[in-house]
C-alpha cells in the first residue's frame, strides 16, 4: 500500500486519518510495517471479522482462498460513508492525487 | 546462425521487459506504459522473434547444448508471454461486482488491532474524516 504511505502526511494535515485493513496475521504485520516503514495504521484482520462486516471478502478462483478485494471508503468525521471506490481489477486503483481530489471533499464537508 | 540466435535472444529480452514493466513501481515509459496494449503488443513481438530465431537455429544451427538453450529461451518467451496475457487479461479481472455500501449511514462496527498492537476501532476514528482501505497486504 505504498499509495496510502505517500498520502498520509497529506490526509493528516487535513486533519484526517488512515487506516488499511488487511487479512494478514498480526505478527506478519508488524515485521512487515517496520520493514517497509509505514506511517498509517495496518490492522490485522485474519479472522475476516470487518472484511465480512464490509462484505469485502473474495475467493480466489485459482488458489482456493478467501482473500480481500482491494477497496477503498471516505467516511465522513461522523462515521457515515461518503465514497468509495472498488476496482474490478488488483492492477488499477486510484492514484495518490486522486485520492486527496477526493479525500479534500469530505474534509471539508464534514461537521 | 548467429543472426538467427540474435533475434531469439532479443524477442527473450522484450518478453523480459515488457513483463517487467506489468509489476509495481516499474518505472514508467513513453507509450509502453499508457495501458496493457503496448506491453502486450511487445510481447507477442518478442515471442513471435524467440520463435522465429529458434526454428531457424534449429533447423540449420549445430551443438547439442546451443540448441537447449534456444529451446529454454523460446520457453520462457511463450510460458512468459502466456501467464502474463492470462494474468493481465483474465485473471486481475475476476473480482465481484463492486458492493453497494449505503451512503449516508454509519460503517459497520470494528475493533482491529493495528501493527503496535494498539485496538483501532470504527468509534475511535470517528471525528475526523478518514479512509478505510481493504488490501490482501501492506507490500
Amino acid at each position: 500500500m505504498a499509495v496510502a504511505n505517500s498520502v498520509y502526511d497529506e490526509v493528516q494535515k487535513l486533519g484526517g486519518e488512515i487506516v488499511v485493513i488487511t487479512p494478514d496475521k498480526p505478527e506478519n504485520l508488524h515485521s512487515t510495517a517496520e520493514k517497509l516503514g509505514l506511517k498509517y495504521p495496518a490492522l490485522a484482520d485474519p479472522e475476516f471479522v470487518a472484511i465480512d462486516a464490509f462484505d469485502m471478502r473474495y475467493e480466489e478462483p485459482a488458489m482456493g482462498l478467501s482473500s480481500v478485494r482491494p477497496a477503498m471508503f471516505f467516511i465522513r468525521a461522523d462515521g457515515s460513508v461518503a465514497d468509495s471506490h472498488q476496482t474490478d481489477n488488483y492492477r488499477f486503483a486510484l492514484t495518490g492525487d486522486e485520492i486527496l481530489e477526493r479525500f479534500k471533499k469530505i474534509a471539508v464537508t464534514s461537521p | 546462425m548467429g543472426m538467427a540466435a540474435i533475434v531469439a535472444l532479443l524477442g527473450c529480452v522484450l518478453v523480459a521487459v515488457a513483463s517487467a514493466l506489468f509489476f509495481p513501481n516499474a518505472p514508467e515509459l513513453p507509450v509502453l506504459s499508457e495501458g496493457d496494449w503496448p506491453r502486450l503488443i511487445v510481447m507477442f513481438l518478442g515471442a513471435g522473434w524467440s520463435l522465429l530465431g529458434t526454428v531457424q537455429y534449429l533447423r540449420y544451427g549445430k551443438g547439442f547444448m546451443a540448441k537447449s538453450a534456444m529451446i529454454l529461451m523460446l520457453l520462457f518467451s511463450l510460458g512468459g508471454t502466456g501467464v502474463m496475457s492470462y494474468f493481465v487479461l483474465d485473471y486481475t479481472y475476476d473480482l465481484p461486482t463492486p458492493v453497494e455500501m449505503p451512503a449516508d449511514k454509519p460503517i459497520p462496527a470494528f475493533e482491529l488491532a493495528d501493527q503496535n498492537g494498539e485496538l483501532v476501532s470504527d468509534v475511535s476514528l470517528r471525528g475526523k474524516p478518514h479512509i478505510i482501505f481493504f488490501a490482501r497486504g501492506v507490500f
